[in-house]
Order: C-alpha cells, then sequence, then structure tokens
C-alpha cells in the first residue's frame, strides 16, 4: 500500500532546478534508501516533502491526503518525521526532556489548562516519562538519561533525534545522513536500531553516502543525481548501474 | 534615609518585573526583545488616564496589563515570522513608535507635558507617611507571585518547549511545534509584565512623561539581564539589584572620592556600568547567575 508519494516535483532557485521532475513512491512498511553525489537534490527533496523547501510544481500525497499546502507542523502531526545531516539537539535539555519536549499536543504546553488542570498534566507527563524511559533504553541511552544533550558525541545525538522521532509515533520518518560522522561501532547500532523499528512496522526513507552500510540495510533505493532520479531497485541493481557509477564515483568502480 | 531606602527598594521591584518578563522572552524563550519600555509606556498611560478618570486603580491596572498583552499580539505575528535580529529592530521601532505617539497625541496624553495627578496607590487608605512602604510591600508581594508564576512555568511542559525553541527553533518545528504560536504567547506574556510594571511606576511616580520611555530604560533591563544571568530567577533579581543598586549608589561616589565634578561623575557612572558589562561577557558570558547555556 502507497504512503508517500511524490509526483513530478519541481524545486528550486531561479533558474536553478535542484530538483527537476522528481516522481518517487514509498509503500507503507518500507525501507527504501537515497543515493547521491553532494548536490544531487536529496536533501532538498526531505525539505520539500517536509515543507521546508516550497516546490514549483508537481504533488505530495502522505497516507492519501495531499501535503501540497500543509505548512511543516501539521505534515508532522499526520505522522511523517525527519531529521536533519547536522544533528540539531535541544542543547541546555537533558536527553530525557529533548524526548519530553518532541511528545505532541500537550496539554501541559498550553497556558490556561497548566493554570486549571493540574492533575491531568501530571498524569500526562507520567505517561511521556514511560515512554520516553522506553524508548531512551531502546536507543541505549539509559547512561546519558540526564546529561545535557549538548554533551553528547554525534552519534549519541543522532539516536537522541531517533529517539525524538519516536516520541511522535510517526507513520514514517525521513533520516538524512543518520551515519554521517558516526563511529563505526554505534554506526552498526544505529543501522540496527532503525532495521528493527522497521520490522515493527515504521516506513523508513533514508539519505545516506555510506553505501557499504546502507545496501546491507535497505532492500530498495532510489539514485539522485543533478535533480533527477537516475535509477531505482535493489542495491545491487542500483550500484551496477552505469549511470549510477558515472556520476557518484565518475566511472571508478 | 529610611525613605531613601524604600525609594531605591520601590525602584529595584518595578525593574525586576521588567526584568522577569524579559528573562521569559529572551533568556526562556530567545526571543530578542529591544522594545520592552514600550508596553511598559503603554501599561503606565493606561493605567494613569482610566485611573485620572475616576477608575479604580486595580481595575486600571488590570486593563494596563491587558492593554499591554494584548500590543504584543499583533507584533508577535508581524515579527516572528523574521528571524531574530529583525525580532529585536521590530521591537525597538515598536517602542520609539509608542513613545512618538505618546509626544503627538495630545488630546489623550497631554503630549510632552506629560500626565500629572496620577492617583497615588494607597492614597487615603493609609497615612501619607506610609504610602510608600505600603506600595514597597505590594511590589515585593507582586514580584514573589509573578516569580513563583514564573517558576511553575519554566518548570512546564510550556516552558519545555519554549527552551527547545531557544536551542533550535528548525528541530522544534521539525517535531510539529507551532513555534510561531509559543513565541506569541511568550512574548505577550512578558508584555503583561513590563505593562504592569509600568502602571504600578505610574501609580507610584504620579507623574509621567513621553522621555520617560526612551530606549534607554529597555537597555537597563537587558544590562541587568546581562549581568545577572537571563535563564534565572536568581539572575534576574541579582542582576537588577546589582545594576540599579549600582545606579543609585554610584551618585555618592563624589562624597567619598574627591575632585570630581557632578558632570565627570554622570560620565563616571555610566563608563563604570560599561567596563562591568564587558568584565562580565569576557569572563562570565552566561552572566553572574546565569547557566552556562550554549548558544547556537
Amino acid at each position: 500500500m502507497e504512503l508517500l508519494s511524490i509526483k513530478n516535483i519541481t524545486a528550486g532557485f531561479g533558474s536553478f532546478k535542484a530538483l527537476d521532475d522528481v516522481s518517487l513512491t514509498v509503500n507503507k512498511g518500507e525501507l527504501v534508501g537515497i543515493i547521491g553525489t553532494n548536490g544531487a537534490g536529496k536533501s532538498t527533496l526531505f525539505s520539500v516533502i517536509t515543507g521546508y523547501v516550497s516546490r514549483l510544481s508537481g504533488h505530495i500525497t502522505f497516507a492519501g491526503e495531499t501535503f501540497d499546502h500543509l505548512p511543516i507542523h501539521q505534515r508532522v502531526r499526520r505522522g511523517l518525521g525527519r531529521t536533519f545531516q547536522v544533528p540539531r539537539e535541544f542543547g541546555n535539555l537533558t536527553v530525557r526532556e529533548n524526548l519530553l519536549a518532541a511528545a505532541p499536543n500537550q496539554l501541559g504546553e498550553k497556558l490556561l489548562p497548566l493554570m486549571f488542570m493540574g492533575r491531568r498534566i501530571a498524569a500526562e507527563e507520567e505517561r511521556l516519562e514511560a515512554r520516553a524511559r522506553e524508548i531512551i533504553s531502546f536507543l541505549n541511552l539509559s547512561r546519558v538519561e540526564n546529561e545535557m544533550a549538548s554533551k553528547l558525541s554525534g552519534g549519541q545525538k543522532k539516536l537522541l533525534e531517533l529517539g525524538r522521532l519516536l516520541m511522535l509515533g510517526p507513520q514514517c520518518i525521513l533520516l538524512d545522513e543518520p551515519f554521517a560522522g558516526v563511529n563505526p561501532v554505534l554506526i552498526g547500532e544505529l543501522s540496527e536500531r532503525i532495521a528493527e523499528l522497521n520490522k515493527r512496522g515504521l516506513t523508513v526513507v533514508i539519505i545516506e553516502h555510506n553505501l557499504a552500510e546502507l545496501s546491507r540495510l535497505v532492500p530498495r533505493m532510489y539514485a539522485m543525481d543533478r535533480g533527477k532520479i537516475i535509477t531505482e531497485g535493489t542495491a545491487q541493481e542500483v550500484l551496477a548501474n552505469e549511470q549510477v557509477r558515472e556520476a557518484y564515483m565518475g566511472g571508478v568502480i | 534615609m529610611e525613605g531613601y531606602v524604600i525609594t531605591i527598594g520601590i525602584t529595584i521591584l518595578i525593574y525586576m518585573l521588567m526584568a522577569g518578563g524579559l528573562a521569559l522572552q529572551y533568556g526562556f524563550t530567545g526571543l530578542s526583545n529591544f522594545g520592552l519600555v514600550g508596553f511598559v509606556a503603554i501599561g503606565a498611560y493606561t493605567s494613569s488616564i482610566l485611573a485620572i478618570k475616576g477608575v479604580p486603580i486595580p481595575l486600571s491596572l488590570i486593563a494596563a496589563t491587558g492593554l499591554a498583552t494584548l500590543c504584543a499580539y499583533p507584533i508577535g505575528i508581524i515579527a516572528l515570522r523574521l528571524g531574530g535580529n529583525y525580532l529585536a529592530i521590530v521591537t525597538l521601532g515598536f517602542s520609539e513608535a509608542v513613545r512618538m505617539t505618546l509626544q503627538t497625541e495630545e488630546w489623550l496624553t497631554r503630549g510632552m507635558h506629560g500626565l500629572t495627578k496620577i492617583p497615588r496607590l494607597f492614597s487615603g487608605w493609609v497615612e501619607p507617611s506610609r504610602i510608600d512602604l505600603c506600595i514597597l510591600l505590594l511590589l515585593l508581594a507582586i514580584n514573589i507571585i509573578a516569580f513563583l508564576a514564573f517558576r511553575k512555568l519554566v518548570k512546564s511542559p510550556f516552558g519545555r518547549a519554549i527552551e527547545a525553541i531557544r536551542d533550535n527553533e528548525t528541530a522544534a518545528r521539525a517535531l510539529g511545534k507551532d513555534t510561531a504560536q509559543f513565541k506569541t504567547r511568550s512574548l505577550m506574556l512578558g508584555a503583561a509584565c513590563a505593562g504592569l510594571a509600568g502602571g504600578l511606576q505610574a501609580h507610584y511616580l504620579t507623574f509621567i512623561s513621553p522621555e520617560q520611555y526612551v530606549p534607554l530604560v529597555t537597555f537597563y533591563v537587558w544590562i541587568a539581564l546581562v549581568l545577572g544571568g537571563a535563564d534565572t530567577m536568581k539572575g534576574v533579581i541579582v542582576g537588577t539589584c546589582i545594576l540599579v543598586g549600582f545606579l543609585e549608589g554610584s551618585r555618592f561616589i563624589g562624597d567619598f572620592v574627591g575632585g570630581i565634578s557632578e558632570v565627570k561623575l554622570a560620565s563616571v557612572r555610566i563608563w563604570m556600568i560599561g567596563m562591568a558589562l564587558i568584565c562580565v561577557v569576557l569572563y562570565r558570558p552566561q552572566g553572574l547567575f546565569g547557566r552556562s547555556i550554549v548558544r547556537n
């Protein structure tokens, strides 16, 4: 069943087309990779899907609903989460607070309920705490639970970002270079967690330059070059593709 | 002497209320509001005009707080779509626009003549010699209530959300937070404090004029926050005490150090504040009692 569908998306700045007639579909429960050289338009694609960059033409549908004109936070609330290339932790909050802050639709975030509905908010907090603890232990972050997020290592920050996304209870997550700047040991762990989440039914789309790790992880991938999708298929098929080799490695391999 | 101490106490507490509002906006939400004095002026004039017309002071103070809060709403809508530095300029412009309006709309504000005979707090309730002390106690009570409310607020899920927005707004939006709404609310709450402080000050001074509401007042509150630390209640309290204590206390430097003329003394005072500010920023950028927070 189709979950995310992108049809003929074009986006750009002036005469430069960052995305040129891009179409792709992701089915529910799928684990899909996107590869491509720097500047191929991968991150722009994520930004268009999530509403950070506006498209010039084309359509985005998510879970049967058109996303073309929804503001960023509305897209998130419909179950589509993303991470960024560079970790964007809430540096002065602890790991636990980072996760708690991510939870959607909190009663305690509104001023009037805050004044009059103390007990319900306390109950809500307790529920969120339990959920945050569960995710923290799933991601192996229990040891740093009460550390300021700014003190974490690059890899831990990536795990933290994943944890925050999970607090949203999303249907689909878009991960932008989750393995970049992460040490090999943690890459294995991160990769394992992503696979586990996918097994539990979460749809995942990953942009990644670490082709070895990515092809182990995803059954299907797209390759992009200069704003266009050049091919699609299994990892072997895509990496064997003449155009991909040409674009990605200058034909060396 | 006792009277002078009370006067300083009142000034400190009025500034502290403003600083509390700005701390919520800047220290906890990351909003650079350089137009704080605009909201103070709105509060002061609203409360004064109403009270002169015969509205009981408590009611006119509530109206003043309310109007200052409402005025923050459109600013939020306009400015919060823009980045941080733009907000600083927009709010500074707003406060100057308020001051110009107060100067020119003479039918309402009596322009440069200012408003006189503003009803004094507690007058007719307690004997005249005790009024100042009562105002001091009232301000103390209001500050305590305000700071308890702040503490509850910043420890709540709302506080967590605005701190998240301060730390990384893009990430907060990526998690589905309607950041503009949070920022508007924070701006409005801070404006409420400023408006109330303005109203209280007017009913203490009994005379106000537009030139009291120059940007320097905003900068003083900023200095207090930079000195003390903008993201802890302790920082706000200590920063305000140091600033006002110094501004007032340094009048007497001339008494201890001979050979300085009055004119020179005025410059020396500002120079000392400047030096103190530079030292704090260099050696303790988070302020004396601020948390050592990381700014992006």
